[in-house]
């Protein structure tokens, strides 16, 4: 039996329709600087905890409302633009005793997977990925919570995130004084960042 | 953490270089041979010392698989080690001073081509007259200390090149790298290691000492320290150019530190040898540790 060309035209259609709606499904966002906050605290002597900030981080993320699976993040943190509120420990914190930012100027970090789930609180995204600091990369998993999602002040559409885990700055090969838990091994990271939705025909997010 | 240190970059350097020259010279070996061998193998003990927080294994793979800059120096002293030996030996002296010269060239693009700044924003022509500048600088405080071969002055230049050692690891600590600074006083260790094992070979050997005609020439000092020439230029002055590349050693404080290691290991000028001896050593201690002690201060900054 053959397949008329009227019925190839017809399925062909079908196909293009389906395959438009799945891309109209997907909303590519950019992550807005000035809105993006990325803090860590780490032990000091078993005394205290000193916060510190990355100033400066760009990213792009893609969101399926109905499919979590097609959702991805992408982030670029550079490690240069720490802060604590001291010179003298941020310059220590950028040698290479720690982040070693002249060899290692970016940290970054790539889903690779990622399931969304509704709960009380909200849209929860559990992303896997590749984290890499230090030069290191280690898949992390990432708790991911949607605190809003709307138009914002610029009449853009945007959506906001929260998301707080803990590392071993061990397993990204800084190691550099631990002895007397002078400085913490684990280190609370918490980013909350808002994304503004990318116009139709710019660049998608990879 | 001081223990951990002082056991890392002071024991164990010391010791492996102590041991190494003794066993080294009870084969035989001439002074030359293992002051290169001593002060080379305790460097790198100490060095893989200080990386053995997660184990010997990580410890020695950061070597063999080196990850950041400062892991390239070991390798560097190794290589080093073999043209100094290979200068010890009876090989053709042009092979040697080739291959120093070559080292000489090789390890500065080895240790700053990992500089993310330098690599993306300095234009060719600069990055080409920085390794001249840097090889340059290498191959002269290597020729320096390599040519001086005085028995009447060794006791006070390789205090002074201990104190330099010293003084070059205080300078990269009190500018933000512990690891550099550690690893600077392990070279120290190991010189100190080696100067004591050859006065122990003096002292095994004392009835040679009275028709010696110094007392440092008998220590094996005057010959030997200045054979480990390549194996400190390129430990100290490698960990001097990644605290100014990496960190935040002025270029000031790095130019400071190396005329005061070239000064405490050279040779002065004819002139000044023909002084009194005390008046040598004060010049000399004077031409040492005043850029060292200034570079400290700056690093303060």
């Amino acid at each position: 039996m053959s397949i008329s060309t009227r019925g190839v035209a017809f399925w062909s259609s079908v196909f293009c329709l389906l395959a438009a709606e799945q891309a109209a499904a997907i909303d590519y966002y950019t992550v807005d600087p000035a809105h993006t906050s990325i803090v860590f605290s780490v032990a000091h002597s078993g005394f205290s905890y000193t916060y510190g900030f990355f100033r400066k981080a760009t990213g792009t993320y893609k969101l399926d409302k109905d499919n979590g699976a097609n959702c991805s993040f992408s982030f670029t943190i550079d490690a240069n633009s720490l802060d604590t509120n001291n010179q003298d420990r941020d310059k220590h914190l950028r040698s290479p005793d720690f982040f070693d930012v002249q060899q290692y100027p970016t940290i970054t970090f790539q889903s690779t997977r990622c399931t969304a789930s509704n709960t009380q609180d909200g849209v929860i995204y559990q992303l896997t990925g590749n984290l890499t600091i230090h030069g290191v990369t280690k898949q992390v998993n990432v708790p991911l919570r949607m605190l809003g999602s709307g138009p914002g002040p610029y009449k853009d559409q945007r959506t906001g995130f929260l998301c707080q885990i803990e590392l071993k700055r061990t397993d990204f090969d800084m190691k550099n004084l631990l002895d007397g838990n002078l400085v913490g091994d684990a280190v609370g990271i918490t980013v909350s960042f808002e994304g503004s939705q990318q116009q139709p025909g710019t660049a998608p997010v990879q | 953490m001081f223990l951990h240190t002082f056991l890392c970059a002071g024991v164990v350097p010391f010791a492996t270089a102590a041991v190494v020259a003794i066993a080294v010279a009870q084969f035989g070996a001439v002074p030359r041979v293992y002051w290169l061998l001593g002060t080379a193998l305790g460097f790198v003990a100490g060095y893989i010392a200080l990386k053995n927080q997660s184990g010997i294994v990580p410890a020695i793979a950061s070597i063999t698989r080196p990850q950041t800059a400062a892991d390239w120096l070991p390798i560097i002293v190794l290589l080093a080690l073999g043209v100094g030996l290979l200068l010890a030996q009876s090989a053709p002296r042009w092979i040697g001073i080739g291959l120093a010269g070559l080292l000489a060239l090789a390890v500065p693009l080895r240790l700053l081509c990992t500089n993310a700044r330098l690599t993306s924003e300095w234009t060719a022509t600069e990055k080409l007259a920085c390794v001249c500048l840097l090889a340059s600088a290498f191959g002269a405080i290597w020729l320096t200390l390599a040519r001086n071969e005085n028995a009447r002055t060794a006791k006070t230049q390789l205090l002074l090149l201990l104190i330099d050692a010293t003084g070059i690891a205080a300078a990269l600590t009190i500018s933000g790298v512990l690891v550099y600074g550690q690893a600077c006083g392990s070279l120290a260790a190991a010189l100190a290691g080696t100067a004591l094992a050859s006065a122990f070979v003096h002292w095994q050997n004392r009835n040679s000492v009275d028709e010696a005609h110094d007392a440092s020439e008998a220590f094996g000092w005057s010959s030997g320290f200045p054979a480990a020439a390549g194996v400190i230029t390129f430990s100290l002055g490698g960990f001097i150019i990644l605290g100014h590349f990496f960190a935040d050693l002025s270029a000031t404080s790095a130019l400071l530190l190396f005329v005061s290691l070239a000064a405490a290991g050279g040779p002065l000028f004819e002139g000044l040898l023909r002084r009194a001896a005390w008046q040598h050593a004060v010049i000399r201690t004077l031409a040492c540790l005043v850029p060292l002690g200034v570079a400290v201060k700056l690093s303060f900054g």
